[in-house]
């Protein structure tokens, strides 16, 4: 077991020393402070235009409603505004501001935003490498002739792999949080948030609505994305294992990801895509009770089809791994 | 005339080298590294041929081949990089393959070109291989640090290192765990007359001390300066494995002969049965020694024979210029080697 947590030790050092966490943190340091000043500009907006958040509300029922019976407007988007326009009524008749500005909301929407390919991209910039560069590098030929079994190395850099991806996520937040807070302020934990929205057909299902806090609602949702993310990475982690060049490595898996946002907008009448890990990975959809990309997917089948991918990729980087020569 | 057959049994070449690993194995202690028809198949081509070796402790063992012979595969496959596709690795009775996490205990190598982390300084690279393996702790990495002379740089990052400081660290990193065995592939590759001549001296001292060392190297002069016994490889397939010195001094050296009169010269030497006149060896000569003796014969003929020889032609009046011998190189070394198992019945 020491040994074990002495691998891990070594694992967590190289990618640190290597700057890769600190890359990371630069990027959120630019980039939330600018999505934040965009979010400000829309409350800005909203502000000048509405005294109530009523008004704002019934004005956003009444435009979508007026969308979907225009005949120019695709049919997924209609069940998309449909849900939409269901969920808004049901704030407003129970009098909840679904849209008020703090700190909280906005690191909630920011990572419902993010799942897709914020997220996964940042997870990559650990992953791509975490095998190739021992490879491209040349360090693998003395990394393997220590007495340790090379499932125990791969083992390592996997739970390493973990560790930086749940370091990544809580930090995300963290850096939105606070950033935001500095002109949303810091409240709206208990504000209430309703889930459970379930679409049936065009009808929208509220029997199993209930509301629930931000804060918990921030917390599951990074469970999901946690699980979301993870899944990208140890897919990385087996591309890393199978190719020698970390280049490669990381386009092939930028690719793989792009596509799969392409591919959520467009293939929703081929629907043996669903099976596709990179339709699945925007898992807060369900929790925001928006349709999913292709019709019959729920949470438990994209977490299913998730993990199926996840552990293929675990059993195929240890297969190789453990069996493969070191030729060069 | 000599046959190729007596050639091998004086000299202590030996063709088939599992017979004689076998016997060492009755006689003395378990060999430290030992290598039983090791062979390794890489997309239908056989790189590695059902070849055998051992090394003892406190030898230095060259493993001498040119480029693209199989060096590095086999030696790949010592450190368990590479599977072999039949056979068995054993240091210190462990399977190198089977328990790398027990075999790879008593060894240290440096398989190529010693690649360590170039964003880490020179102790946390060693600190991180300290820690993957049981009781090595800040004073062995100080220590191995003194060893190999690099305590001053120990802090610095190892990209600013040079080449010659690289092999140093890789060196250090070798010895961490007190290895048994230690597994150097072609050393003084990159490094400068200096360099090497410092390595010679470091090997030899380690071997005194106890130490195994298994090098690789494709130049016979390195191999004859460092090395106790040899195993000379060629297109996968071990040809010879002997002692070095031995080889060198006995099977392959030519004497090459200069009269005033080279046509009674050649005569005399002819029908003399001590002498054998090797003129088809001729291409196995260094081709400079030969350019700057032109007319010289060359000969096989027993050291002790050469004054006698020397005395009868003087007898019949033809005049010695010069006799010499002349040590022979890789290439005439190998192509005599592979000739003679051509020859051989």
């Amino acid at each position: 077991m020491r040994r074990n947590l002495e691998l891990i030790r070594n694992e967590t050092v190289k990618v640190w020393k290597k700057k890769r966490f600190a890359v990371i943190l630069l990027i959120l340091l630019v980039l939330v402070p600018v999505f934040v000043y965009a979010q400000m500009k829309i409350a800005q907006n909203s502000e000048d235009k509405f005294t109530d958040w009523r008004a704002e509300l019934r004005q956003r029922i009444a435009d979508n409603t007026n969308a979907l019976s225009s005949d120019r407007i695709p049919e997924e988007w209609k069940k998309w505004r449909l849900a939409l326009v269901q969920q808004l009524q049901y704030y407003l008749d129970r009098d909840v501001n679904p849209n008020t500005t703090n700190a909280v909301r906005f690191t909630n929407t920011f990572l419902q935003n993010a799942v897709g390919l914020f997220i996964p991209l940042m997870v990559l910039a650990v992953a791509s490498d975490i095998v190739s560069s021992e490879r491209s590098g040349g360090t693998i030929k003395m990394l393997l002739t220590r007495p340790v079994r090379r499932w125990r190395i791969l083992a390592a850099k996997l739970a390493t792999l973990t560790l930086y991806v749940s370091l990544i996520l809580v930090v995300t937040a963290a850096v939105s949080y606070l950033i935001s807070g500095l002109v949303f302020g810091y409240g709206g934990w208990r504000e209430p948030v309703f889930v459970g929205f379930r679409l049936h057909g065009s009808d929208m299902d509220t029997t199993g609505v209930h509301a629930v806090t931000q804060g918990a609602y921030m917390l599951m949702q990074l469970g999901l994305v946690w699980f979301s993310a993870m899944t990208v990475a140890v897919i990385a982690f087996m591309v890393s294992v199978l190719v020698r060049s970390t280049a490669a490595s990381l386009v092939t898996m930028m690719a793989a990801v792009i596509s799969g946002s392409i591919l959520a907008n467009m293939a929703s009448s081929w629907h043996s895509a669903k099976y596709l890990f990179n339709v699945n990975l925007d898992l807060s959809v369900y929790l925001q009770g928006s349709p999913p990309p292709i019709e019959g997917m729920t949470l438990g089948f994209s977490l299913a089809v998730l993990g199926v991918w996840a552990l293929a990729a675990i059993g195929v980087s240890f297969a190789v791994f453990t069996r493969q020569d070191i030729l060069a | 005339m000599q046959t190729e057959a007596d050639t091998s049994s004086t000299s202590g070449i030996n063709s088939n080298p599992p017979l004689r690993n076998n016997a060492d194995r009755g006689g003395m202690q378990a060999p430290v590294l030992f290598v039983e028809r090791l062979s390794k198949t890489i997309r239908g081509r056989k790189i590695i041929d059902d070849i055998s070796f051992d090394v003892r402790a406190g030898e230095v063992f060259g493993f001498l081949g040119p480029n693209g012979s199989g060096k590095t595969t086999t030696i790949r496959m010592l450190v368990d990089l590479i599977k072999p596709t039949s056979g068995r690795v054993l240091v210190c009775g462990e399977d190198a393959n089977k328990h790398p996490e027990r075999a790879l205990r008593y060894v240290g190598s440096i398989v190529e070109n010693p690649e360590m982390y170039g964003y880490m300084t020179g102790w946390e690279n060693l600190d991180l291989f300290a820690r993957m393996q049981d009781g090595i702790g800040e004073e062995r990495i100080a220590e191995v640090a003194r060893i190999v002379r690099l305590d001053e740089r120990m802090h610095d990052k190892v990209k600013t290192y040079s080449l010659g400081m690289r092999q140093r660290l890789g060196i250090a990193q070798a010895l961490l765990g007190a290895p048994k065995l230690l597994i150097l592939d072609e050393p003084t590759n990159g490094l400068d007359p200096k360099g090497i001549k410092e390595l010679r001296a470091f090997i030899r001292e380690l071997a005194a001390q106890g130490m195994s060392v298994f090098v690789s190297s494709h130049l016979l002069s390195e191999i004859q300066l460092l090395c106790d016994r040899v195993a000379i490889i060629d297109a996968g397939r071990i040809i010879a494995v002997g002692d070095v010195h031995e080889m060198i001094a006995q099977a392959e050296a030519h004497t090459l002969w200069l009269f005033e009169d080279p046509a009674a010269g050649r005569r005399i030497l002819s029908e003399d049965p001590r002498v054998d006149v090797a003129d088809r060896d001729r291409a196995l000569l260094d081709e400079a020694v030969l350019l700057a003796l032109p007319g010289a014969i060359p000969t096989r003929i027993r050291e002790a024979d050469v004054p006698g020889v020397v005395a009868r032609c003087t007898e019949a009046g033809v005049g010695v210029l010069a006799v010499q011998r002349v040590v022979p190189t890789l290439e005439s070394l190998f192509l005599t080697l592979t000739g003679g198992e051509r020859d051989a019945p």
